[in-house]
């Protein structure tokens, strides 16, 4: 039985996402404290524009909802199917 | 072991599911259509998604609606879905045969939103669905179909059983909105069940399978903010909880950026992780360009890469070997008379690591393949 714990490809695999994680860890964390600024409602047209909104439409944003069965890291809601592979052993 | 006649009957069965489910989705239609009572605006939004390898096609459709009830924003959801896969075993299964598999699946969902005042929302949902959620689960099905089904059951021991998927899930949560119009905070909270085709193992004692009823309970975190007056950004935190698994924990961040009148720029990272070794990263970035005030035309790519999936297996795992993918794509968006759309097309591939003979068994499962992506969304606001 493989064991996590001495997997070969787990070390190199962790260096190789420690910097992306960190980036996106800072990124984070400057978008938090950005949104301590507060933009007006009349200074908003651009970012009220269509493609720049986080609407629920498909039409407004892009979001394959088929997609997280190839990239099962990527799913962020659901019970079974956010959860990996649940007829793996 | 399968006879020759378990196809057709697995086929009439598709039939049968598939008038159920355009039988459910006309009277959803029915109990949808536009009342004639004066009635605030109504979206009505289609999507039609597709996702097809040479041996792998997936497909969906789906209808959502929104209007006002009562006190509530309210919108109803309705998803199809359809996957094939033409079932292959490997050169040295000598139970196995090809076969070609559909199951056919729908998802319901109701949400609501209803204002507190001018800084609160409280939000709820609840919804189901039937039938298999992802491909793997139809091919290791069709799996441990052809290995176990004519398996030798002795006391103590499990006996393969055919799947039924389905599940059920509540949400509530609340929406706080500290800058009203640019910044809000939203907390959801999340309890779901879901009866899932199992995993088969085979030990010293006979046939054992994993638990078919899996809950789990997620709590969601996103936070929006309108930064400048050309960027906009989302942070999303997840936490989820299921049965028998570690904590699953993730993290999304997308910008978008008015470059200029004409220019948008999209960026998202995202990174998910899951004790003891589940690892994933991904990023991307899209830009769009406005052609006129209704045509906009799109492209951009995607990277994504995960460590493999948890495995406990006894002698042989059916998880999935550490994944790299690369996607790019592009598309339009219009808007006429009414109705807005757009549509997307792309290409994924899909580059697995090298399996080991613990994993032989799934080579062509998890083999590397070229996907052809296509998604084709309508608004309606009447």
């Amino acid at each position: 039985m493989p064991n996590a714990s001495t997997s070969p490809d787990r070390a190199p695999t962790s260096r190789r996402l420690s910097r992306p994680i960190r980036l996106a860890g800072v990124s984070f964390v400057l978008l938090l404290a950005a949104g301590c600024t507060l933009v007006p409602v009349y200074d908003q047209a651009r970012v009220s524009r269509p493609g720049m909104t986080f609407s629920s439409s498909l039409v407004e944003t892009p979001q394959f909802n088929l997609l997280p069965q190839i990239e099962p890291g990527t799913a962020v809601s659901g019970g079974a199917k956010g959860a990996g592979c649940t007829a793996c052993r | 072991m399968k006879t020759p006649t378990a196809p057709r009957c697995r086929r009439f069965s598709a039939t049968r599911q598939l008038s159920a489910l355009v039988g459910a989705t006309l009277a959803l239609a029915s109990t949808m259509a536009p009342a004639a009572t004066d009635t605030p605006p109504r979206p009505w939004e289609t999507t039609l998604e597709l996702v097809a390898a040479h041996d792998i096609t997936l497909l969906q459709a789906s209808g959502s609606t929104e209007r006002k009830l009562g006190g509530w924003d309210a919108a109803l959801s309705l998803a199809l879905n359809a996957i094939t896969i033409d079932y292959q075993p490997v050169p040295f299964d000598f139970k196995g045969h090809a076969v070609t598999r559909r199951e056919l699946g729908a998802a319901l969902q109701a949400a609501g939103e209803r204002p507190l005042g001018d800084i609160w929302t409280m939000l709820a949902s609840a919804g189901g669905y039937l039938g298999h959620t992802n491909y793997r689960s139809v091919w290791l099905d069709e799996y441990y179909y052809q290995q176990y089904a004519d398996f030798p059951a002795p006391p103590g021991s499990d006996i393969y059983t055919k799947a039924h998927p389905r599940g059920i899930s509540t949400m509530l949560g609340a929406r706080w909105a500290y800058h009203p119009g640019s910044g809000f905070a939203q907390l959801t909270v999340s309890r779901l069940r879901d009866r899932v085709s199992p995993g088969y193992e085979v030990d010293f004692d006979g046939l054992h399978k994993t638990p078919e009823v899996l809950r789990t309970t997620a709590l969601n975190l996103d936070l929006e903010n309108i930064l400048t007056p050309w960027a906009r950004s989302l942070v999303r935190l997840r936490a989820a909880l299921t049965t028998e698994r570690e904590w699953r924990l993730g993290a999304e961040g997308r910008l978008n950026l008015a470059l200029d009148d004409a220019w948008t720029a999209r960026l998202h990272v995202g990174y998910t992780e899951e004790a003891p070794r589940f690892r994933a990263t991904f990023g991307g970035l899209e830009l769009e360009r406005t052609l006129s005030r209704r045509l906009a035309l799109f492209a951009g790519g995607k990277l994504y890469s995960d460590t493999g999936e948890i495995e406990n297996a006894l002698l042989f795992t059916s998880s999935a070997p550490p994944l790299h993918t690369w996607q790019f794509g592009g598309g339009v968006r219009w808007t006429r008379d009414g109705w807005s759309g757009r549509l997307t097309l792309g290409l994924i591939r899909t580059r697995y690591g090298a399996t080991n003979s613990d994993t032989d068994f799934f080579q062509n499962l998890y083999r590397d393949r070229h996907w052809l992506i296509g998604q084709l969304a309508l608004t309606r606001s009447f």
